[in-house]
């Protein structure tokens, strides 16, 4: 465990490998699951204010699932939450040409239409953030990859020897901070190197 | 494998499946591939054109040693000091003393690759200097922390709506502002740069030796401005940018602006050939050049290999690369990126650690077909991979895999040994490396050489 301000952070990140492999998994994350992509609040307000930009970028079927059940909506297990299209998809997901699931918020942040990327949950994806039962303070970051859909990823993460934190730095840095990701180097770059 | 090779193949793997960053290059390749055949256009003859600088970079690289005594002689007649730097460390040292002469705390700098190369903003920041890059491209790579994509446009890869972001995130300025406002955001940030400035740094894109001179191309006046307004100029130039004389400028400066960006010529293009001089009312008082080598004369005295140091550093041979165009600028890890920077980096650097860049690639041979002097670039790639094999550097299991193939391909009886469905399983799911980013390879049920027996004899 490592801890870095109010997050104990899991070792795995330091010590497993990870780099997504699209041509395997084909973006299974956005459909994979039991609810949609956990929202905070920010993000909540954000779909408000920006869904008329969005929504363009949307399947019409995402479109009618939003249109029925809201933007966003309440699952016990993990709060507010995106919804889904029948159990499946994320209704802010549509299929590329080559058949990966790809994000409407993103596609218009690229396009420069918004200025956040998408839920940081997906961006954070496999690294889980949770908030202590004991200590509301306290966060845990654990790395949680997907046995099945995961497995190319890891694969293909152990080949290339990429550690999860490198390979989402940018979420890292987007979520905690950059100070947070030089602390998680330093730490990797000390237990590589003790001396 | 060494850390600098596993490194680059991790980034390369992740860049190449990053379908947006290859939209964003393929979009402003795109806009270099539509503009450049305007250029040439100019050229009554390009393919003379071409022989013609290659013969002048041919000279002038031949007889270095005595070109830049000639360059150092008669600019330090007008005044300047010429500095020269073995390695980037004499270089910084250099630079280093001079900016405390001068009470030094901010730096204005022009774009130029080789200070890139010595990783003079670093220094200058240890040293509590201010270094602001003055071109837009490199500006807006400074502001977000990353060093140059492409060695000549910096900031390819990213989107207008990303340098947006960008300057809505570190300037504070209002979202989705379009290039023009974006330009004027940057204008009026850097000409206060330029007034508190005491020294201004710059490249050269050539070494004129019979005027004692050096020639700076760009397209923003942000390097007229560099070299003209701060009271000191410091001029960082590789040893290699040497062109025979002032004359040669009619032939090279089109054909750098043309198969840089597909000008028929760059903006503004200067020739400085020392301080301000008596009764002169502008210019710096003071103008030093530091001829540095950092590892150019390792190609120098290999014959083959020292047609390398021709490169006027225009980058087709990166926009042109299947390699570069998917893995991107960053994924090198080097200074200079695609073709050119694969061929020159394990001189500059070490073959040990970058020889595994002269694999990355096809030798489909197009950066030597776009190359505006002619390098043969796919071919000298060929020629590091012969030295690194030549020194041992390549690995036990990589001369056992070609030791098996000589055998192999040196006896019939082998290549006829099984069945297509056994090569098939051999190579698709024992040699598993190969089908990593590859199809499965699918072998005929019978070699020629057993078809042939059985329908000819």
């Amino acid at each position: 465990m490592i801890i870095i301000e109010n997050n104990l952070v899991s070792e795995e990140l330091l010590e497993e490998q990870f780099v997504c492999d699209l041509n395997a998994c084909k973006g299974g994350c956005c459909e994979d699951g039991d609810a949609g992509a956990p929202l905070d609040e920010n993000e909540k307000i954000a779909l408000q204010n920006d869904y008329a930009i969005i929504e363009p970028y949307l399947t019409e079927e995402g479109k009618a699932v939003i249109e029925q059940q809201g933007l966003f909506e309440f699952n016990e297990d993990f709060g507010w939450v995106t919804p889904t299209i029948k159990g499946k998809m994320c209704a802010y997901g549509y299929r590329n040409e080559l058949g990966v699931i790809t994000c409407g918020i993103e596609q218009a942040y690229r396009d420069g239409k918004i200025n956040w990327k998408k839920p940081i949950s997906c961006h954070l994806f496999p690294v889980k953030v949770s908030k202590s039962e004991y200590d509301s303070d306290m966060q845990y970051v654990n790395y949680e990859p997907r046995e099945d859909l995961c497995k190319a990823a890891c694969s293909l993460g152990k080949k290339l020897k990429v550690p999860v934190y490198q390979f989402l730095q940018e979420a890292l840095v987007r979520k905690f901070g950059s100070e947070f990701y030089e602390a998680l180097e330093a730490t990797a770059n000390f237990q590589k190197n003790p001396s | 494998m060494t850390a600098q090779s596993a490194s680059f193949i991790a980034k390369a793997t992740i860049k190449s499946a990053d379908l947006e960053h290859r939209r964003k290059i393929r979009f402003n390749i795109g806009k270099y591939n539509a503009t450049v055949p305007q250029g040439k256009k100019q050229f009554e003859d390009l393919e003379k054109a071409r022989q013609l600088a290659k013969q002048a970079k041919w000279k002038a690289i031949e007889h270095l040693d005595q070109y830049l005594l000639q360059f150092e002689e008669k600019i330090t007649s007008k005044g300047a000091e010429v500095i020269w730097a073995t390695d980037s460390n004499e270089a910084l040292e250099a630079i280093g003393k001079i900016c405390k002469e001068a009470n030094c705390s901010t730096v204005v700098k022009s774009k130029s690759m080789v200070t890139e190369e010595i990783h003079l903003n670093h220094y200058l920041e240890k040293n509590g200097i201010e270094s602001v890059e003055t071109d837009l491209g490199e500006y807006i790579q400074q502001l977000d922390g990353e060093p140059p994509y492409h060695i000549v446009t910096p900031a390819m890869h990213k989107s207008k709506e990303d340098v947006a972001r960008l300057f809505a995130q570190k300037l504070g300025t209002p979202s989705g502002l379009s290039p023009e406002e974006l330009t004027l955001v940057a204008r009026k940030k850097l000409r206060q740069k330029y007034l508190d400035a005491q020294v201004g740094i710059t490249g050269a894109n050539f070494i004129l030796p019979d005027i004692g001179g050096i020639a700076i191309t760009e397209n923003e006046g942000n390097g007229r401005l560099s070299c003209a307004w701060p009271p000191v100029h410091i001029v960082v130039v590789g040893i290699e940018k040497v062109i025979p004389s002032v004359h040669d400028l009619a032939l090279f400066w089109p054909l750098l602006s043309t198969y840089g960006t597909g000008q028929r010529v760059t903006v503004y293009n200067s020739v400085i050939t020392g301080p301000r001089q008596a009764g002169e009312g502008h210019g710096p008082s003071k103008m030093y050049v530091i001829l540095l080598d950092n590892g150019r004369t390792n190609l120098l005295k290999d014959p083959i290999k020292r047609e390398a140091l021709y490169c006027i550093r225009c980058g087709a041979c990166l926009n042109a690369c299947p390699v570069y165009k998917n893995i991107g600028g960053h994924s090198y890890e080097t200074t200079y990126s695609g073709p050119i920077g694969k061929v020159i980096t394990p001189h500059l650097r070490g073959m040990d650690d970058f020889k595994h860049l002269s694999q990355a690639s096809s030798l489909c041979g197009n950066c030597t077909e776009v190359c505006p002097v002619k390098i043969n670039l796919h071919e000298l790639l060929l020629e590091n991979r012969h030295e690194a094999v030549q020194n041992g550097l390549s690995s036990l299991g990589e001369r056992m895999a070609w030791k098996m193939w000589q055998t192999a391909s040196m006896h019939r009886s082998m290549m006829n040994a099984g069945n297509g469905r056994v090569k098939n399983w051999v190579v698709n799911k024992v040699f598993k490396g190969w089908t990593t980013h590859r199809a499965d390879l699918d072998f005929s049920e019978k070699t020629f050489n057993e078809w042939w027996k059985a329908n000819r004899s």
